[in-house]
């Protein structure tokens, strides 16, 4: 539950700090950011289970403030599909900072924590593979997966 | 010939063959242009092999590289520096058969000396330089050159005593940043001032190239923000023509609850596009400074066209000026959808505003008729009142009549109702006569 001014202090703060480090560092960061954040949401939500229906929850309650986001369950998967003006764009735009690096470093790996929170064999499928709004599509795809063994 | 032929080798150590313009952009809070050691510089000086000598490291740095000497210097241009790498060469003679030396004629040395220059510039120009003895030597040398590289040429002109032509690149822009490949020629006699009015010309290039390279960075950077402006600018348009088919209901027929996600939603989209549109502006206002610094420049340069030749000036701009007007279209775009956003903003508010009033009418109504209830129940209770002061009245009568005529005491008390009636009326007159 990140408001508008919240995520560009964040993104700022994290660009700054992990611009000139090891690529694999920025991304564990963000991605135990995710994990702690879920955790917190978790707790505070009383979200139970480890399925597709518990990474939704998080994922809506993450995503409360963002008009054009859609959390689907389809199956094992759970389909994040964002239009409209992307909020990584706005940021990227609005402070200067490299929108590709920020999706891959910062907000692909914290989604996937977000996800390994509730259960950490979810498997996480990026935009780059599916839809991307930087690619000049509509919208950002992203699929949540727990296949089942 | 012969006076010919000694004029050239004595301009040859003067005169470069080739001079490599490399410019780079630093964030501002990490360029500091007046610290005395120069990464770039450094990492040259690291990478120097064997047969390389330097021969001053004072401003400009000098390495000898075989039989070539190459002086480094640097120019500084707010945010950017750039590098211009004079490689003079005395394998130029009359006998070669190309007047211009291309970049791959050289050494194996320089080439990997401007190797050692970081992968990452704005933009990078190279220049085949050349002294000519006047415009005819000029041209003669630039057609001999075209008929043997086969190298179409973009654009030429005469600018400061130059003939330049610039050279079409194989593929535009595929390394990211921008490329220029120019020829060069002097036009005037004297060697040496030749050599002085080539550096201050070069030095102008060189101010081009950071102008250039920036505004070509700014404008890839921001490329992909213009396509998803287009994608999203008609999603946001199909949403806004959803939500305007909403509004155009009867009034009865839109609940309070989704004009509340109704308002939420295009906040939300509006606050977004305020922050872009404000972004995109400030971007555009950059760029149009940039394009500002590049047409001073060729105006000051005051370009004479070469015959069938567009000239550099003219084909340059434009192709800049393309660059700056992405950003003001996108910008136009931007505000138009923000206007409409507008517009369904105030439709939401004017629709919970008329809600408002119809809550307020109702609730108006409703007070009247409490109003009205009340009034009637005091009414009531007024008359209830005369007939409560009346039975006190009559009681007291009655202890009075049983003290004076015991016998007829019931007779008494019942013709004396009316007469209490009529008192208490009196009363409630009294009592009320300040209401």
């Amino acid at each position: 539950m990140l408001t508008r001014e919240e995520w560009g202090e964040y993104a700022k703060k994290f660009y700054k700090d992990y611009k000139d480090k090891p690529e694999g560092e920025a991304k564990d960061f963000a991605y135990q950011q995710g994990k702690a954040f879920a955790r917190t949401l978790i707790e505070r939500m009383g979200i139970e289970g480890d399925d597709v229906k518990a990474i939704a929850a998080v994922l809506g309650a993450v995503l409360k403030y963002e008009p054009t986001a859609k959390v689907e369950i389809h199956g094992d998967k759970v389909h994040l599909i964002n239009e409209g003006f992307c909020p990584v764009m706005e940021t990227s735009l609005a402070l200067n900072l490299p929108w590709e690096k920020m999706c891959k470093i910062m907000g692909w790996p914290f989604f996937l924590g977000l996800a390994h929170a509730v259960n950490p064999e979810a498997v996480f499928i990026a935009p780059e593979e599916l839809k991307w709004r930087l690619k000049g599509d509509p919208y950002c795809f992203h699929i949540f997966e727990i296949r089942r063994k | 010939m012969v006076h010919n032929s000694r004029s050239m080798s004595e301009t040859a150590n003067e005169f470069p063959a080739i001079m490599y313009i490399v410019s780079y952009q630093f964030e501002p809070e990490r360029f500091k242009p007046k610290v005395q050691s120069d990464p770039v510089e450094e990492g040259i000086l690291n990478r120097l092999s064997d047969n390389c000598k330097v021969i001053s490291k004072e401003h400009p740095l000098t390495i000898s590289v075989n039989s070539h000497i190459c002086k480094i210097r640097k120019i500084d241009d707010e945010d950017s520096r750039t590098y211009v790498v004079s490689v003079f060469s005395d394998k130029r003679d009359l006998e070669n058969e190309n007047a211009f030396l291309g970049l791959n004629e050289l050494s194996p040395q320089i080439r990997r000396l401007l190797d050692a220059f970081p992968k990452n510039p704005i933009s990078e120009f190279t220049a085949m330089t050349r002294h000519s003895r006047g415009l005819d030597e000029s041209f003669a040398e630039l057609e001999k050159y075209f008929h043997l590289s086969n190298k179409p040429v973009t654009s030429a002109g005469i600018a400061k005593n130059h003939l330049l032509a610039i050279l079409k690149e194989d593929i535009e822009n595929a390394e990211g940043y921008l490329r220029r490949s120019m020829l060069l020629s002097s036009l005037e006699d004297s060697a040496d001032k030749a050599a002085a009015e080539l550096n201050n010309f070069v030095e102008d290039i060189a101010h081009y190239a950071s102008l250039t390279g920036r505004l070509h960075r700014l404008f890839r950077e921001r490329a992909v923000i213009f396509k998803q402006i287009e994608s999203s600018e008609k999603n946001t348009q199909e949403r806004i023509q959803d939500m305007l088919g909403n509004i155009r209901r009867p009034p009865d027929q839109v609940k309070p609850v989704d004009l509340g996600s109704m308002l939420t939603e295009v906040s939300g989209i509006f606050s977004r596009l305020t922050t872009i549109t404000s972004s995109m502006r400030r971007d555009h206002i950059l760029a149009r400074s940039y394009l500002r610094g590049i047409r001073g420049i060729f105006n000051s340069w005051d370009e004479k066209p070469v015959i069938n030749y567009p000239t550099n000036s003219s084909v340059e701009i434009s192709r800049f000026e393309g660059m700056v007007d992405s950003f003001g279209d996108n910008v136009d775009r931007l505000e138009a959808l923000r206007i409409q956003l507008d517009t369904l903003l105030d439709m939401i508010r004017t629709h919970v505003g008329i809600q408002q009033q119809n809550v307020s009418v109702d609730e108006q109504r409703d007070t009247k008729k409490l109003l009205a209830r009340m009034v009637n129940l005091q009414e009531v209770l007024h008359k209830l009142e005369i007939f409560v002061v009346a039975f006190y009245i009559t009681e007291m009568a009655r202890l009075v009549f049983e003290t004076i005529a015991h016998d007829i005491v019931n007779i008494l008390t019942v013709v004396f109702i009316p007469v209490a009636l009529l008192l208490a009326i009196g009363i409630r007159k009294l009592l009320h006569r300040q209401e």
